[in-house]
């Protein structure tokens, strides 16, 4: 039977508008071969639960309205206090420059900003896979 | 196995971790399906099933609602398909759920079919049985019903709905034959739109000429799912089947053929298994294969001659 574990991304989005951006991100991860789960519009605490009970590997958090300084640290501090460590978050969407250290200080080594080609993501995702979990 | 103990200590992470390990169809899946099994049955299991598009998952939504306002917990398995290309999937039925994210009485959980045709995998079954040793009180599944891969789900579950849609073009007669058969309960959703009231009368007249049971009259249900309407009535009547169920002692004649078809597909697995690696290797087999490819003999003669060798039964069985 061997190894058939497949890549489980958990996609969310910050704003309940701006769907057709993490539907295109979602697509081109299916192409690769990955499996996607929509999670659509979710606060901090939501992506933990959905993250939790889809066992994926990846969240990938598009922000668009918000303020990612203040929600990636509450996500990775959210995963922090149920003792999730294999989990790996990926930001994407509108981050400011001054950010990026932020959200690098923090462990977040995913970050992908408009204009980003999807085989960048997918190289990122599959480079840091790790298949033993 | 430690996950195992903390899954029924209630924690939340080895259940998610388990239902990989089953999804994956690993080695320890043996193990695990042994060590659940005491702890099944407690469940309901209500099966959902229709074209893509239908509406399927709101209503899973709207259902788990009521469900929830009874006390009860929900274990939700939504199926969806593998895209055939590249291995990967879209799974957007969580994306309906929204309301019951934070609610630690429902546990959702999507996943792809992988490499089966569709329908209710192999590892979809076994979540469901994980799910029930968990201690949900209703566990509903979701499958994209479209052909005949499909209608295993019937074989799976206690109830099965069918959803449909009033469609341009689409009429009960274009229906996938399988799905007609199969539906415990009918719903016409998207009942806001033209044409509803004429399906559901058309399947209320198709109905009529062919009851398969003398025990239960298939109702057809009008829901409109986004709007909420339609679902109260639709869940009384998931429980009117229930208890008719029970009432006539079907429910356990079906939970008789449920086990039944389990373990008919576990042996087949196992001795088709066994069969592909004997045909690779050298022997009886890879001889006849070589004939059939030769076109000395065809392959209805060649399981012939397997059947009557004990030899290669032996082989191929024990
Ligand atoms: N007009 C209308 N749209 C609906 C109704 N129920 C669901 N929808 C919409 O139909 C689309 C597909 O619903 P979904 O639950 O994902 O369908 P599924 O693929 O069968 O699971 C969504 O945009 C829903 O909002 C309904 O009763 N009426
Ligand atoms: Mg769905």
């Amino acid at each position: 039977m061997g190894n058939n574990k497949k890549i489980r991304v958990l996609v969310v989005s910050d704003s309940p508008g701006h769907a057709t951006g993490y539907y295109v991100v979602g697509k081109g991860l299916r192409e690769a071969g990955i499996e996607v789960i929509l999670g659509g519009f979710q606060i901090p605490p939501q992506i933990v639960e959905s993250a939790v009970q889809e066992d994926v590997d990846f969240i990938g958090y598009r922000i668009m309205d918000g303020a990612p300084e203040i929600l990636v640290p509450r996500l990775v501090e959210l995963l922090k206090e149920r003792s999730i460590r294999d989990i790996q978050i990926i930001v994407g969407g509108i981050i400011p420059p001054p950010i990026v250290p932020t959200l690098k200080g923090i462990g977040i080594e995913g970050i992908f900003t408009p204009g980003t080609k999807i085989s960048d993501i997918v190289d990122y995702v599959r480079s840091h896979f790790d298949a033993g979990t | 196995m430690e996950l195992i103990d903390k899954m029924f200590s209630g924690d939340q992470i080895a259940l998610a971790r388990l239902i990989t390990i089953l999804e994956n169809q690993s080695q320890s899946v043996p193990e695990i399906m042994k060590a659940i099994y005491p702890h099944i049955g407690n469940a309901y299991l209500l099966g959902i099933t229709g074209p893509p598009g239908g509406g399927k998952s709101t209503l899973v939504d709207e259902l788990t609602s009521i469900i929830r306002r009874k006390g009860l917990t929900v274990g939700i398995v939504a199926v969806d398909p593998t895209s055939p290309f590249s291995g990967g999937a879209l799974l957007g039925d969580r994306v309906r759920m929204q309301k019951h994210y934070l609610d630690d009485g429902v546990f959702i959980r999507s996943m792809a079919t992988r490499g089966s045709f569709g329908g209710l995998t192999n590892a979809a079954k076994c979540v469901i049985r994980l799910l029930d040793a968990f201690g949900k009180d209703i566990i509903i599944v979701e499958t994209v019903g479209v052909g005949q891969t499909e209608l295993d789900i019937i074989k799976a579950v206690d109830t099965v709905l069918v959803v449909l849609v009033p469609e341009a073009g689409d009429t009960i007669q274009t229906m996938k034959a399988g799905l007609m058969e199969i539906a415990d309960i009918f719903v016409v959703n998207k009942a806001d739109r033209e044409g509803a009231k004429q399906m559901a009368g058309e399947l209320r007249t198709m109905l009529n000429d062919s009851q398969k049971q003398t025990y239960w009259q298939v109702p057809v249900m009008e829901t409109q799912a986004n709007n909420g309407i339609g679902i109260d009535e639709l869940y009384a009547e998931i429980e009117h089947h229930r208890d008719v169920l029970l009432q006539t002692g079907n429910l356990s004649v079906r939970r008789r053929r449920q086990r039944e078809s389990e373990l008919a597909e576990i042996v087949e697995r196992r001795i088709k298994d066994k069969i592909v690696e004997r045909i690779r290797k050298e022997g009886k087999f890879s001889v006849l294969v070589k004939k059939i490819a030769d076109g000395e003999i065809d392959p209805y003669s060649a399981s012939n001659e397997i059947f009557s060798d004990k030899e290669v039964l032996r082989d191929c069985f024990l």
